[in-house]
């Protein structure tokens, strides 16, 4: 199969190497680079190459790729804009530490401990995606995009006075108010303190995981009926309720996906920290994600990836410019976004990758049915 | 796929250059120097900025003078760096420290990104003494984890005991920061002493973010509330909003805050006047009359052209007791961070003592607290003085 | 002993044996396989009344019952009546044609055929059911498509993916087997797969299955339209100018078209349309509608003739003379549009029976 691809890729060129639909070849280029980055990198760590701080971000680039891929679902492929996506984040990362912390006093095994809070936490985000996503479908994008965004802090808010504590086996609940006779070791969130005390099981191959788990569903759901149900209401909603399809159902059906799996992502984050404060998951965090979606191309998923790790690193490498770091990224950003929307910046760029590119055989363009130039 | 194409290729030569960034930084730079190196990180940007750079000014002063008294001994060097007041930012900057060769953790900063470092200075056996960060949970189950500052309980329980035995007569209310684990976690101790001490709070009230600037339902609801001392667990730029609101009503109380309020007189465009009478817990007065403080005082006035608050105080001294505490230790500037760790905690958990500017004869218990008695400040004629 | 094919059909048992509910079923799969989901059709061959003297039937739909009855339809809009009084009987495989001016009212009564807008006085009754109560999306499943004024293609979906959003209520599996891509999944997929493409192929467009919808040329995306409308299986359908925007010979392409799907698929099709070679050509009978009224009903020769069809187009002239010859003008106008079919050399022989002039 090796010695085919490279057939096809020497003779069709890189881009229609894989082939069949742009499908196939938005999950082969997907996979490659969840894979092929994460194999680099964990060698290059065994190897001592990698300094601490990238190394420290293993796990929150995974996380962040999980979500930035999981909101796609909901912006790109429902073509909705939520802006409270980091509440689910919140849902998960907090119910993922209650269900480790309880399940870590009767066990060690880490994986199962692992994979039952994920479970957990996918669970708990969907219900609140659920509970969140019924009253407010049937509404029309800016107002939809407010609501999330209040959604979002709400729940934030509601964390702040969620009191969880673990009393010899047993859990304790308090709202509004501190559990009293509890050691500091036996709490487990602590209103606006957050989760402490957690013990970080996360790892690079559990992000790895996530990420592929992630990207396999949102992919498979994308090549499936009820993802073509969804792009249709997406294109176009009249023609396709004219064809049977319950509008509400859809959306409501990417929404509450998009929530678990953003769930689980919040999930392997707070099994990354030993404490955890609700304030991280604000409008600032839902807005970064919305950012990596949007400078990857909505809809397009390994773009996504890329632009979530990138982001992610990006200010830590410019510490080197002290006080100027923040600003540094930021007018990187702007200068990202300008080059790939500036239709002349395009067209140079296009014209330089041409002379590079290997002229393919007077083919057909696939897209438009044209003879290639 | 135009679109598309091009931004393979800008993300790509971005992706190219940001990892070869990242790559210079790697490598792990324990490499025997001949410094110790301390390192902080620290909100240097945000609404706490103040702190943040204060504590950098603190540590960078106590390190210059250090090296310049004593140019034959244990030489130091002093790196900070920016964490946003967020966790997961405190523990990059913690990793970019560790990659650039730190022996000694000094910081973080503040409660929240501390408990996230400390953890991982616990991981990495590193010597951690924190100028600020009061949350127990810093240094609760890490042996090589100590605090300069009170932790927020025994804040919390100062203010309560002080009030009770000074203003017993005072109807007290509360306006705190739910969202902040500073401010929540204040409130809590301060609320549990009163009720053992069988007071009263008359009035609670709460908001939600560093950044609100509305106050009046709060004020409003002490103001009816009769209350006459509102204590105020929360950083100084909330702080300086509600004094501007409650003098616009007319509504005068006694303002009483914890060592958040510290900076509000160094805060742009505030007037001074508004935060005349207000009451604070402190190890650090400025205006003290000793020398060690007015030295310190005037060599910070020098180098930065402003008066230190406790935070830089806090600095100066964890600076100063790290070095005292390296030297009565016997430690060498190419010991690696593991040795540097375990001769310090000998130190501290042991019979070391330090006294410097914000407190005589401090010393500290092994799970990492110290012990120092607080003083009471008053805001007079826009200057900290100490209460009669 | 064998049966062929008719007397199969007869007893509504397909070529490849199965016994189906309704005869439309069994046009549908030999043609393009899949299952086709109709709800309680109350077809009948022989109908319980027979046909008034003014209500005009294609003779090989006389004995079956008719696809759509429409009973003094009305729709007011606040104060203003867009429809009224508005009545029709289509046969069970007629190509019924709506004209009449701009404005007249035409896409609102296919709007409440298809309740988009609930109509106000009236009744509809589809294939022998009454619709009142029904959405949108029941009305779909009852059987009746519809094509819109302005293309709404799914632009960003392949053509293929057109036309397996329409097979979707066909496709069986669920949100966990689309999720994880189980046996299920690939079973269901390769079948409409297999289903799209052979609609693809009815209409000559399989090569370009895999094109973004959004990018074909307009006479293509109008056809797409068309098929996926085709796609879920209806008993009757409705398009909204099929011929907008297109040259003569886009035109008869799609005449052709036209009358080949009634023709395989044995349903009935309703028509908007301002070309009146395409009108004149394939309609069996026409319905003209002015300020959202009828004001004429029949046959092609009869519409074109009709002194109130022609005043509706063209408005009251001054004077009398001018009137006639102007009258003589649109009738050679009208009859043009005819001739210039017939030169094409494809006499309309249909299953009506009737010939072009």
């Amino acid at each position: 199969m090796a010695e085919r691809l490279l057939k096809n890729i020497s003779t069709r060129g890189l881009k229609n190497a894989v082939k069949g639909s742009e499908y196939r070849r938005e999950a082969a280029i997907s996979y490659a680079i969840l894979i092929i980055g994460f194999i680099v990198l964990q060698a290059g760590a065994a190897a001592g190459m990698i300094g601490h701080n990238l190394q420290g971000q293993f796990v929150p680039i995974c996380c962040y790729i999980s979500l930035a891929v999981s909101l796609n679902l909901v912006v790109g492929i429902s073509g909705e804009l939520s802006l409270g996506h980091a509440g689910f984040m919140a849902v998960g990362a907090f119910s993922g530490i209650l269900m480790s912390r309880i399940m870590g006093f009767h066990m060690s095994f880490e994986p199962a401990i692992i994979i039952t809070s994920m479970l957990f936490a996918a669970f708990m985000a969907a219900v609140a995606g659920f509970i969140i996503g019924i009253p407010i479908l049937g509404l029309r994008g800016d107002y939809l995009a407010i609501v999330t965004l209040a959604f979002g802090e709400i729940i934030r808010n509601i964390m702040n006075v969620l009191y969880f504590g673990l009393d010899d086996g047993k859990l304790r609940f308090a709202f509004n108010h501190t559990i009293d006779g509890l050691d500091n070791n036996e709490r487990i969130i602590t209103g606006a303190i957050g989760a402490t005390g957690t013990k970080t099981m996360a790892s690079f191959t559990w992000g790895l995981l996530l990420c592929l788990f992630t990207v396999f569903v949102v992919l498979n759901i994308k090549n499936s009926k009820q993802g073509r149900a969804i792009m249709s209401i997406r294109d176009n909603r009249i023609a396709a309720e004219s064809i049977g399809l319950d509008v509400r159902k859809y959306k409501l059906m990417a929404f509450v996906i998009s929530a678990a799996l953003a769930g689980m992502a919040g999930c392997l984050f707070g099994l990354n920290y030993s404490t955890l404060v609700p304030l991280k998951f604000n409008f600032n965090t839902s807005v970064l994600i919305l950012v990596f979606v949007v400078l990857g191309g909505v809809g397009n998923i390994w773009g996504g990836i890329i632009a979530a790790a990138v982001l992610t690193i990006l200010p830590e490498t410019f510490r080197q410019f002290a006080d100027y770091r923040m600003l540094t990224y930021a007018v990187v950003l702007i200068l990202v976004m300008i080059f790939t929307y500036n239709p002349a910046i395009n067209a140079r760029v296009k014209s330089v990758v041409n002379k590079i590119k290997i002229k393919k055989p007077g083919g057909k363009d696939k897209k438009t049915g044209k003879e290639a130039a | 796929m135009k679109k598309t194409w091009n931004k393979v290729v800008v993300v790509a030569l971005s992706c190219m250059m940001a990892f070869a960034l990242a790559a210079c930084g790697g490598g792990s730079g324990d490499a025997g120097d001949d410094v110790i190196k301390l390192g902080n990180t620290g909100p240097l940007t945000g609404p706490a900025a103040i702190y943040g750079q204060a504590v950098d000014n603190g540590g960078k002063l106590a390190v210059e003078e250090i090296n310049a008294a004593n140019p034959d001994g244990l030489q130091l060097a002093w790196q900070a760096e920016d964490d946003e007041a967020d966790g997961e930012k405190a523990v990059n900057a913690y990793n970019k420290l560790m990659d650039d060769g730190m022996d000694v953790f000094i910081g973080s900063t503040t409660s929240g990104s501390c408990v996230a470092a400390s953890e991982k200075a616990f991981e990495d056996r590193v010597f951690e003494l924190t100028p600020s960060a009061s949350q127990v949970a810093v240094t609760e189950g890490k042996d090589n984890v100590f605090q300069l500052c009170f932790s927020d309980p025994n804040q919390g329980v100062a203010a309560a005991d002080y009030i009770n035995a000074n203003m017993a007569d005072k109807t007290v209310g509360v306006i705190y920061n739910n969202a902040s684990d500073y401010s929540a976690g204040i409130y809590d101790k301060f609320k549990a002493e009163m009720e053992a001490a069988g007071k009263e709070i008359a009035a609670v009230e709460a908001f939600a973010d560093d950044a609100n600037t509305d106050f009046q339902a709060q004020i409003n609801s002490m103001k009816n509330a009769g209350v006459d001392l509102v204590f105020l667990p929360i950083y100084y730029t909330p702080a300086s909003n509600i004094l501007i609101q409650a003098d616009k009503i007319g509504y005068a109380p006694t303002f009483f805050g914890v060592d958040g309020m510290d900076g509000i007189l160094t805060l742009e465009g505030f007037d001074t006047k508004l935060a005349e009478g207000v009451m604070l817990l402190t190890p650090f007065i400025a205006t003290a009359e000793d020398e060690a403080t007015q030295n310190f005082v005037k060599a910070y006035k020098d180098a930065y052209g402003e008066e230190p608050n406790q935070f830089a105080a806090d600095a100066y001294d964890c600076v100063y007791a790290v070095y005292d505490a390296l030297n009565k230790a016997g430690v060498e500037a190419s010991a690696s961070h593991e040795e540097i760790c375990d001769a310090l905690v000998g130190q501290f958990a042991g019979d070391f003592k330090y006294s410097g500017v914000t407190g005589a004869d401090m010393e500290w218990n092994e799970a990492g607290e110290v012990n120092k008695t607080p003083n009471a400040m008053v805001i007079e004629n826009g200057v900290y003085v100490p209460v009669k | 002993m064998a049966k062929n094919k008719e007397e199969l059909r007869d007893l509504n048992v397909s070529e490849t044996g199965h016994t189906y509910e309704n005869r439309q079923e069994i046009y549908y799969n030999d043609n393009v396989g899949g299952r086709a989901v109709f709800v309680d059709s109350k077809e009948q061959y022989s109908p319980d009344e027979p046909y008034n003297e003014d209500v005009y039937i294609p003779e090989k739909d006389r004995d079956k019952a008719p696809i759509l009855e429409v009973k003094n339809l009305g729709i007011d809009f606040g104060g203003l009546t867009a429809v009224d009084n508005f009545n029709l009987t289509l046969g069970r495989t007629e190509i019924g044609g709506l004209i009449g001016p701009n404005g007249a009212g035409k896409t609102t009564i296919f709007n409440m055929l298809t309740k988009v807008y609930e109509p106000t006085r009236g009744e509809i009754f589809f294939d022998g059911r009454s619709t009142k109560g029904m959405k949108t999306v029941d009305i779909n499943k009852a059987g009746m498509a519809r094509t819109f004024q302005n293309i709404r293609l799914f632009d960003k979906l392949t053509v293929e993916e057109n036309i397996k959003v329409a097979l979707h209520h066909t496709t069986d599996y669920s949100l966990v087997d689309g999720m994880f891509h189980t046996p299920k999944y690939r079973h269901e997929e390769y079948r409409i797969r297999k289903e799209a493409m052979k609609y693809l192929k009815i209409f000559g467009m399989t090569k370009t299955a895999n094109y973004t919808a959004g990018s074909l040329p307009y006479g293509a995306q109008r056809r797409l339209e068309i098929m996926r409308a085709l796609a879920t299986k209806p008993k009757l359908l409705l398009l909204d100018e099929p011929a907008a925007g297109m040259n003569p010979s886009e035109t008869s392409e799609l005449m052709e078209t036209i009358r080949e799907i009634r023709d395989r698929f044995q349903i009935a099709i309703f028509l908007i349309e301002h070309d009146m070679n395409l009108v004149m050509n394939i309609c069996e009978g026409i319905v003209v509608l002015n300020y959202g009224r009828v004001i004429a009903k029949g046959q092609p020769e009869d519409i074109q003739k009709n002194p109130k069809v022609i005043e509706a187009y063209l408005g009251k002239s001054r004077g009398k003379m001018e009137e006639e010859e102007k009258n003589e003008d649109i009738e050679e106008a009208l009859k043009k549009g005819k001739l210039e079919s017939s030169a094409s050399g494809k006499p309309d022989t249909g299953s009506s029976g009737k010939e072009v002039e």
